[in-house]
């Protein structure tokens, strides 16, 4: 059963066993950090250099927090970052040949391969791929194939046609659930491309399949974490309206009704255990306070800032009030999009600058709720350098209230600008105490640009992006808390 | 030629303002944000070892210990050294952030470090005799040992250790709230082993406790002398259930690993030792809190105000009754699976100190009582068959009697035993006067894994349990 | 909290440090900073550390001890991690001092003269302490001759602190990645942990030694699934500690043995699942779990304190009682046994240049045809055997065993590197094994739990039923129970020498407790006629 270590292997091994040179280690201090570079060629086996390129990404992504005042940014320049991971995959593909890769191998290596070329032939790639026909292999690669049409450049809307209907023709009813997959992946990219060809029914379809699954599946962990994800998520958006006609009741029937759909998908409706609807939020604490002149309205260009001093009396949430609290603290201040190496393309998370005409539009059509934007000192606003935390308050409030016309008051709260020994020595980093703060539950820490939105009694009724589509989930929540009585 | 007053020529812990100059300057080095802990202990350890009754060897030990550990962006990452220079912090503080920097996720959240709710907590279990002590004032005890065992035609072997060790603790989370806690303490500890040159008898005893005036070494050889030139020539027995008396050293065996699995987030998360089923509706675990796990004449608890077992009072650490009436009342658990992920204000932590209460049959009454049956003085080398069942095999060893119609009548030979302590402390027969057990702490674990494994005092009764279950026999004397 | 110290000792050393010392540095105080001054940077400030050691030794000896010895430890570990790396160093200085035949031992975590100057007093003090009452006989210390000074490094390829950390962290990245991908997996987990020890020795023979050592070890295991709940749990034994670099982990093919370990956790899923059937059957034992066997029951038990009694109120003694009478006599297994012991095998843990006495260990053999030859000694304990070598025209010399964990704890003699001889007669390993026994038990990946005399023991591992030659059946909670004698007195079957697997074993003991490591290099082998019990059976 086990694998042991061979004799002979390591009198093999002998020959190139070579005494390291004492002057190679001669400067050693304690602690010494190894500042040799990983030698790519030696990487034995693909899951290294999968290994490697994440990691390569991983670190080109922080260059998000580093703060730059001399280098002109451009999008292209954090591109550039990605090529170390783009490098690292030439040289772990340079004996790789698609032709003769075996087949399972495939699946995993579409990833090294769209790294080292994102203009890839992706076709060349599934030619092999697509003459095998057994079932396991069938669903596994096409779930590889989906995700990799849908990562290329462009994504080809055609090929995924084609893919559903070879998987429909080709994949016979299978006793567990894995061909379930299927609609789910077409349901995902029908929505995408507009329901052309009918997410909605092929959403129906994946939840009344899984709704009649055992529950010895739906127990099972891993359908917990995946098909039966989905399948909640699908049948959350399906029962949407319910959903807020319970909402415009109370906390607790919007809670009940979604344990009733967590029920329907896992037997068990205790799944959505870490919902923070209804909790308490801490308030947000202020070094530097700011709001509209009491005399100017909203959407009024020609108002007038007021600063408040560090000491006001401020309580948040206001009370007997809809509450929306925004945080568009740390990697707002860099008014950029984020560039997603792996995927090639800008990263949606990073567009916290539409949040305010969202707001102003939310604004205008429910008058009576009550903005209050959260923020922090971070040390730069783009590509500004900021010396003193109330310099970038006061620049905030200049940029927030009077050029992006927020409709609410500001709370800045003061961050220390930290000099750090590695990188550019100016990495900063970007979650400030607020954002500790409303650490809630299972919540993680808020992205930047999202919102915790709470009902009159200052409990939590929404809390996410509030950008795009998520405004338009907003304000049918927004309508039916204000439906309530109190 | 050996001037033996200045033993003592140097301070044998790092003192409290060196402690707090290595944290400060660590602190200044690491980043603010982030959660940051870090531990400065030390700890000295005296040492007399004889063996085939001559001196082994003396010792004279001191160590230092520096733990940081940062967590920030998802990261944890350790960096530990035993120098406390500012060449070799600054190096540990340097490789910790250049790991945080290299493996964190900016924006990525991790759960919070949490600081306890007491503030400043100290522990002090400190004896100034133990802590002073020179090891030539052990070497009477040790020449009157062999002396005693020389007289016999046997052989001795003991050994004495009397440790001092303090920790400073500093922790700052996230949140930049901090605490500091310090700790410090003495033990002594003493035990011996007597055996027949052939090998045709054994008998040990030990004590340890955290003050030197509380052991009385001259008991422990002596009780060693005792049960060897009982236990020798002993007769084979066959396996299989007997009615036993265990001794508290026996007894305390089986307690420490029933106590050790009182662990809320092990039973609440899987399947485990005190779990009953998982609960849908919470997403949880039920435990067997509140239901009755042993003979009820069963009460386990840890005080830390009981100055009789040497603990002293510690803020933040209460009177925690563990077992009651056989019922289980207390799942340890840990701050910050509490505060996290449970919501709760209330912890209990981990001991591993506590106390079953007794009753008033003697070790004699127990035999006395008897009708046939098996006296059990230590068992040794355990090991967990099953996790589920808390099945653990382990040998009896240094004395093993047969009991006849109230007499020791035989000494037998040692024999496997495979048995849960959940069923023995079931079958519960008679239950003796409880007295501390011989439960040193591990010197290189002081204060490794928190406060509350600071102390180790265990006091248990002794017990006739019935049906104990021996499985084989064994040749080892 | 109470302060440390007596108040007015206290004050005391407050104001002498303030008066000597406290502007030098930042206020810290005492023995702490005092000895700092000349602390070395590393061990690559050789002359320093010379220095150092001659200072303690000079002290010990010009205060009237026989011997001395000290000892410069600097270890360093590395735990890589993706998103929790652990790295530690530590420093240790151990002093020990002979006086009249007697041991005093000192140690401290400061590496300076002043130090140096207290550990030696302090282990001539713990020694002498003791001659003013005690009777016993003195034991001698084994001659050591011409006593060699010079520097040895362990061969290494790739010394894991000096190569890229993300190279390290990629590779064990990549082999859990890869094993996650193998079908049915259900977990999967690497580890890996890689240290580095240097030492340097000196003692009042005026021999100085300085020598690198590396230790790498690591474990993957997975487990499979077969979505009704049943699983099965593969380690790949490949990976126990190893005396050598990050080569440990390239040069092997561990892939190959994830696959093979992956192969065999599925092919167990398939197989039966039995309760056992007690009774005394034919059983063959993996190489891995042979090597425990080796381990526990000649390396531990012949380890000449142990044998003595010295580890009486610890952790055990011996099943050879009486060495003197005994060697050469002592019937420990079947006319095929035969166990050497050494320190030289490269990629073995305990490989060393010279022991932690200055002895440079030479390979011996510990039973030949069966029958006891030798003990593991270091120099006091080739004392006890003195008679014994002379009768036999034996040098009296340490074998070299003893050890040390590093400069904190006093040296002890542990288990050398061993190696119990394949069968060079045959060809094939535990398959052709498997093969030729046709109908028996397999043991395999199982722990080892004797009693403190090293005389009986029981398993507790995978176990198979052998039908034809093949795995045919799981059984449930089996283990064998076995008297050391029996076990070895019915070995049957070894395999050949291609077959033998190396395996780094951990064992401590003492009192204080430490611990070091060994390696044991064993073929599979096969018992007649063991006893099999479920071991979760109660009386």
């Amino acid at each position: 059963m086990m694998t042991f270590r061979k004799l002979s292997h390591f009198c093999s091994g002998l020959a190139v066993m070579l005494i390291v040179p004492l002057s190679h280690i001669i400067g050693q201090t304690r602690f010494h950090i190894s500042d040799s570079v990983p030698d790519y060629s030696r990487y034995g086996f693909i899951d290294q250099c999968l290994a490697a390129i994440q990691r390569l990404e991983l670190e080109s992504r922080k260059i998000d927090t580093i703060w730059r005042d001399t280098i002109r940014f451009t999008p292209r320049s954090r591109g550039l970052q990605a090529e170390a991971s783009v490098q690292a995959a030439k040289t772990c593909l340079r004996d790789v040949n698609v032709d003769t890769l075996p087949i399972r191998h495939l699946r995993i290596w579409t990833h090294a391969f769209l790294t080292a070329d994102r203009d890839l032939d992706v076709d060349r790639l599934f030619r092999r791929v697509k003459s095998d026909t057994a079932i396991d292999s069938l669903i596994r690669n096409f779930v590889t194939e989906f995700s990799t049409y849908q990562h290329a450049r462009p994504m080809r809307f055609e090929n995924l046609k084609e893919m559903y209907q070879r998987g429909m023709n080709e994949i016979p009813k299978h006793p567990i659930f894995s061909d379930v997959w299927l609609d789910v992946l077409m349901a995902d990219a029908t929505a995408e491309f507009g329901d052309t060809i009918g997410a909605t029914e092929l959403k129906w379809k994946v939840v009344r399949r899984v709704e009649a699954f055992p529950d010895s599946i739906k127990l099972n962990l891993f359908y917990r974490n995946s098909l039966g994800a989905h399948a909640y998520d699908m049948l959350s958006q399906l029962s949407f309206e319910q959903s807020m006609d319970s909402l415009s009741r109370s906390n607790d029937a919007y809670l009940s009704h979604k344990r009733s759909l967590a029920y329907r998908i896992f037997s068990d409706s205790s799944m959505i255990g870490g919902d923070i609807t209804g909790s308490v939020v801490p308030s947000p604490t202020a070094d530097y306070w700011f709001s509209w002149a009491p005399d100017v309205t909203a959407g009024n260009t020609s108002g007038t800032v007021k600063r408040m001093p560090k000491d006001s009396v401020f309580s948040l949430p206001v009370k007997d009030k809809i509450n929306l609290i925004v945080f568009l603290n740390g990697g707002c201040h860099e008014q950029s999009l984020r560039f997603h190496p792996s995927i090639g393309r800008p990263d949606p998370g990073g567009e916290c600058w539409l949040v305010s005409s969202a707001l102003r539009r939310l604004k205008s059509k429910f008058p009576e709720i009550e903005i209050s934007v959260v923020s922090n000192t971070y040390g730069n606003i783009g590509n500004m350098l900021i010396r003193d935390p109330s310099e970038e308050a006061n620049i905030l409030a200049d940029y927030l209230i009077g050029f992006y016309r927020i409709p609410g008051s500001l709370y800045v709260s003061k961050t220390e600008f930290i000099r750090l020994d590695n990188d550019d020595k100016r990495r900063v980093d970007l979650d400030g105490e607020n954002a500790h703060r409303f650490v809630i539950g299972n919540l993680n820490l808020l992205a930047p640009g999202s919102v915790i939105a709470l009902d009159r009694s200052g409990r939590i009724f929404y809390y996410g992006p509030v950008v795009r589509e998520s405004e338009v989930f907003l304000e049918k929540r927004l309508s039916a808390v204000s439906k309530r009585a109190n | 030629m050996i001037q033996n007053t200045d033993l003592i020529d140097e301070e044998r812990l790092i003192s409290d303002d060196v402690a707090q100059k290595v944290i400060d300057e660590v602190s200044e080095n690491c980043k603010k944000f982030g959660s940051l802990s870090i531990r400065v202990s030390s700890w000295w350890g005296g040492g007399h070892r004889w063996s085939r009754n001559r001196i082994k060897m003396n010792s004279d030990r001191r160590e230092t210990f520096v733990s940081i550990r940062r967590e920030h962006h998802r990261a944890t990452s350790i960096v530990s050294t035993n120098q406390i220079d500012s060449v070799s912090l600054k190096g540990a503080c340097d490789l910790l952030e250049y790991n945080l920097s290299k493996w964190g996720e900016p924006g990525a959240y991790s759960m919070p470090l949490v600081i306890p709710k007491f503030e400043s907590a100290g522990i002090s279990v400190w004896d100034d005799e133990s802590y002073k002590r020179n090891i030539t004032d052990n070497l009477e005890y040790s020449a009157q040992a062999i002396e005693n065992a020389e007289e016999q035609g046997l052989y001795a072997a003991g050994y004495i250790e009397t440790i001092a060790a303090n920790v400073r603790l500093y922790q700052r989370d996230s949140w930049n709230r901090d605490s500091l806690q310090t700790g410090q303490i003495t033990q002594a500890q003493c035990s011996s082993t007597v055996r027949h040159p052939n090998g045709l008898g054994s008998g040990w005893a030990g004590e340890s406790d955290f003050g030197w005036n509380r052991i009385s070494i001259k008991s422990v050889s002596a009780l060693a002398l005792d049960k060897c030139t009982k236990s020798l020539n002993p007769v084979r027995l066959e396996p299989g259930r007997y009615q036993t008396i265990l001794e508290p050293q026996a007894v305390a065996t089986l307690a420490i690993a029933m106590v050790s699995a009182l662990s809320r987030i092990e039973n609440e998360s899987q399947m485990s030792r005190y779990t009953l089923g998982r609960d849908a509706s919470i997403g949880r675990f039920r435990t067997k809190l509140g239901l009755r796990i042993v003979d009820q004449r069963i009460n386990i608890f840890h005080d830390p105000n009981d100055t009789d077992f040497g603990t002293h009072k510690t803020p933040g650490m209460e009177h925690v009754q563990l077992v009651e009436n056989g019922v289980l009342r207390t799942l340890y658990n840990s701050v910050r699976h509490a505060v996290n992920e449970l919501h709760e204000e209330k912890v209990d932590l981990g001991r591993t100190s506590f106390v079953m209460t007794g009753s008033n049959f003697t070790e004699d009454s127990q035999i006395e009582h008897m009708k046939s049956g098996l006296l059990v003085s230590r068992i040794s080398n355990i090991q967990t068959i099953d996790n589920f069942s808390q099945l653990l095999t382990g040998l009896t060893r240094d004395g093993l009697w047969l009991v006849e119609n109230g007499k020791i009548t035989k000494s037998v030979r040692n024999l496997r035993w495979t048995e849960s302590p959940l069923f023995a402390f079931n079958n519960v027969e008679m239950i003796g006067p409880t007295v501390p057990v011989f439960s040193p702490v591990k010197l290189r674990e002081v204060f490794s894994d928190g406060f509350q494994n600071s102390r180790q005092t265990v006091a248990v009764p002794t017990m006739t349990i019935n049906d104990f279950s021996f499985t084989s026999t064994t040749d080892a004397i | 909290m109470r302060n440390l110290f007596s108040p007015t000792r206290r004050e005391a050393i407050k104001s002498a440090a303030s008066a000597t010392l406290a502007l030098e540095v930042k206020g810290q105080n005492s023995w702490f900073y005092t000895n700092k001054i000349n602390s070395p940077k590393s061990f690559d400030d050789a002359e320093n550390c010379k220095r150092i050691i001659k200072r303690a030794i000079d002290s010990a000896m010009s205060m009237g001890a026989t011997y001395a010895d000290a000892r410069l430890t600097h270890d360093y570990m590395l735990k890589p991690g993706v998103r929790s790396p652990a790295r530690s160093e530590k420093m240790a200085f151990g002093v020990r001092a002979y006086v009249n035949g007697y041991w005093g031992f000192a140690s401290s975590t400061i590496w300076s003269e002043v130090e140096a100057e207290r550990l030696g007093r302090s282990a001539f003090k713990q020694a002498s302490a003791n001659i003013f009452n005690n009777r016993a006989p003195i034991i001698e210390l084994a001659p050591l001759e011409s006593p060699v000074s010079g520097e040895w490094n362990m061969p290494v390829v790739y010394d894991p602190f000096e190569i890229s950390y993300d190279e390290i962290a990629d590779f064990i990245d990549g082999i859990g990645r890869f094993a996650q991908r193998l079908r049915n997996v259900v977990m999967s987990s690497c580890t890996a942990q890689f240290n580095k020890q240097e030492r340097i020795f000196g003692s009042s023979f005026g021999q100085i030694t300085s020598q690198r050592l590396y230790r790498t070890e690591g474990s993957i295991s997975i487990m499979v699934g077969d979505g009704k709940r049943n699983t099965a749990t593969s380690e790949v034994e490949c990976l126990s500690p190893w005396g050598g670099g990050f080569e440990y982990f390239t040069d092997q093919p561990l892939n190959k043995y994830i696959e093979e370990a992956h192969a065999s956790a599925l092919e167990d899923l398939q197989l039966p699942l039995l309760p056992p059937e007690v009774g005394r059957f034919p059983v063959l034992i993996s190489a891995g779990t042979a090597a425990s066997l080796v381990s526990q029951t000649i390396g531990i038990a012949s380890e000449i304190d142990r044998a003595m009694g010295d580890e009486a109120n610890a952790d055990g003694t011996s099943y050879i009682v009486d060495p003197l009478e005994m060697l050469g006599e002592l019937k420990v297994g079947a006319q095929s046994l035969s166990v050497t012991g050494g320190r030289s095998k490269i990629g073995s843990v305990g490989r060393v240049r010279w022991d932690d006495e200055g002895v440079e260990p030479v390979n011996f053999d510990l039973i030949r045809n069966g029958v006891l030859q030798n003990m593991q000694t270091d120099r006091q304990g080739a004392g006890w055997l003195k008679d014994y070598y002379q009768r036999k025209n034996q040098p009296f010399v340490s074998l070299g065993c003893s050890t040390a964990q590093d400069g904190i704890e006093n040296q002890m003699p542990f288990t050398s590197d061993l190696e119990l001889e394949p069968d060079k007669k045959i060809t094939g390993g535990l398959t052709e094994m498997r093969e030729a026994m046709s109908n028996c038990i397999e043991l395999s990946a199982s722990n080892v739990w004797m009693d403190y005399q090293q005389t009986t023991g029981i398993t507790r591992g995978a176990v198979y039923q052998i039908r034809n030659g093949k795995r045919s059946a799981r059984i449930a909670n089996a283990g064998m129970m076995f008297r050391t004698s029996e076990l070895w007195n019915n070995l049957i079957m070894r395999g050949d020498p291609n077959s033998a697997g190396m395996f780094g074993l951990y064992s401590a003991k003492g009192e204080p407790r430490s611990g070091t490591y060994h390696s044991v290099t064993t073929p599979p082998i096969a018992c007649d006629e063991m006893s099999i019990v479920d071991v979760t059976r109660k009386a």
